[in-house]
């Protein structure tokens, strides 16, 4: 063995560490170099004085560590007392305040619904089958409006009969027309005739 | 009776379980605490929170585990938080006077003075060495243990160890300390 692999068995050495085989390397190292044995010398040295080193005297009071572990389990009961109350008043303002907005949390299908204020109005539900109430007096608002229907009801219908009189007139006139071209013709049928006889008094022309 | 009926017997409801595993364990743990810190008057204080925190903790305690290596997982995390509370400006013992040679010493006094450049040099330590070397020397644990506690290779718990018996070694060699000068 080399001295630097002596020096660093040299502390295994010291506190019985190395096995037998080796023990007796370092030892025949030892035998042949001074400056190894200085050093093995001194690492026995420290040993005897780590040895001899006074231990502090200390006993332990018990009761001292019960009354401790007592109050360091209160102090963490108060610590989780002041978190649960905090925890509580949080979560009873945040009630609160949902009541208060009327907030409306959903979570539907690809999307998170945050809503406040007034509900939306719900769906009309379909009326359900029921006997015809009897009529009762409508408020004024209804009548007023029932009046002004009615009116306007009466004003349609009044114009309507005025166009409907309108084309009676019309078709009248036309029928008038129509009456006039055929005297017209009859009369000039009857002139023609007339013509024709004293034209021809033996009838043998052709007949217009 | 075995640290892991004693748990049993407490996490039964017996407070004598627990009360037994304090008076079996408060001398290590003293012990690891004043090394570990290398503040002696600290210690008393740790002590009892590292009981305290073992009280608190004593329904998670897992039977197949080794109740020394949680104990003192539990006891590293006091120190930590203890140091960390109260930062101490480590003394950097390369400048520190070497003791005069030539004064005559009485020797108490030069071995209270040893005790405490060794106390000194091992608070000096960086964290991971100084534990392994602690939970080493004074309780004896294995590397394998120690690797199951710390959650490091064991191998290089092995390296860490080795390192930390070389520097206080270094150390105290300049501080003029010798091997034949080192008798406690």
């Amino acid at each position: 063995m080399n001295c630097p692999d002596v020096r660093a068995c040299l502390p295994a050495l010291a506190y019985g560490d190395l096995g037998s085989a080796e023990v007796l390397k370092v030892e025949e190292h030892l035998a042949g170099c001074p400056e190894c044995r200085r050093q093995w010398e001194g690492l026995r040295a420290v040993r005897r004085l780590l040895d001899a080193a006074p231990a502090p005297a200390v006993s332990v009071d018990v009761a001292t560590v019960y009354r401790r572990a007592a109050e360091r389990q209160a102090r963490a009961a108060r610590r989780w007392r002041r978190i649960a109350c905090a925890a509580c008043a949080g979560l009873a303002a945040v009630v609160a305040l949902a009541v208060g907005l009327r907030l409306e949390v959903r979570v539907e299908a690809q999307q998170f619904v945050l809503r406040w204020g007034a509900p939306p109005a719900p769906p009309a539900l379909p009326a359900p089958e029921a006997p015809i109430p009897a009529p009762s007096r409508a408020p004024d608002a209804t009548e007023e409006q029932l009046r002004l229907l009615g009116e306007l009801v009466q004003a349609l219908a009044a114009d309507a009969r005025g166009r409907d009189d309108r084309q009676r007139q019309e078709i009248e006139a036309l029928r008038r027309q129509v009456e006039e071209v055929q005297q017209q013709s009859e009369d000039a049928k009857r002139d023609v005739t007339a013509l024709y006889q004293a034209q021809f008094p033996s009838g043998k022309g052709t007949q217009p | 009776m075995h640290d892991s009926e004693l748990m049993a017997r407490w996490r039964q409801g017996d407070a004598g379980g627990f009360e037994a595993l304090v008076a079996r364990w408060q001398g290590p743990v003293a012990r690891f605490l004043g090394r570990f810190t290398g503040r002696p008057e600290v210690v008393p204080d740790l002590c009892q929170e590292v009981f305290l925190r073992l009280y608190h903790a004593g329904p998670r305690y897992r039977e197949a585990g080794s109740f020394p290596a949680w104990l003192y997982r539990i006891a590293a995390n006091v120190a930590r938080d203890a140091g960390r509370r109260t930062r101490r400006a480590p003394e950097p013992l390369a400048d520190r006077e070497p003791p005069d040679r030539a004064a005559a010493v009485e020797d108490v006094c030069r071995r209270q003075e040893l005790a405490d450049h060794l106390r000194r040099a091992v608070a000096d330590l960086p964290e991971p060495l100084r534990l392994v070397l602690v939970l080493r020397h004074d309780e004896g644990l294995g590397f394998e243990e120690m690797a199951r506690l710390t959650g490091t290779p064991a191998s290089t718990l092995k390296t860490r160890f080795a390192a930390a018996l070389h520097r206080l070694r270094a150390v105290l060699e300049r501080l003029g300390y010798g091997p034949e000068e080192i008798t406690p």
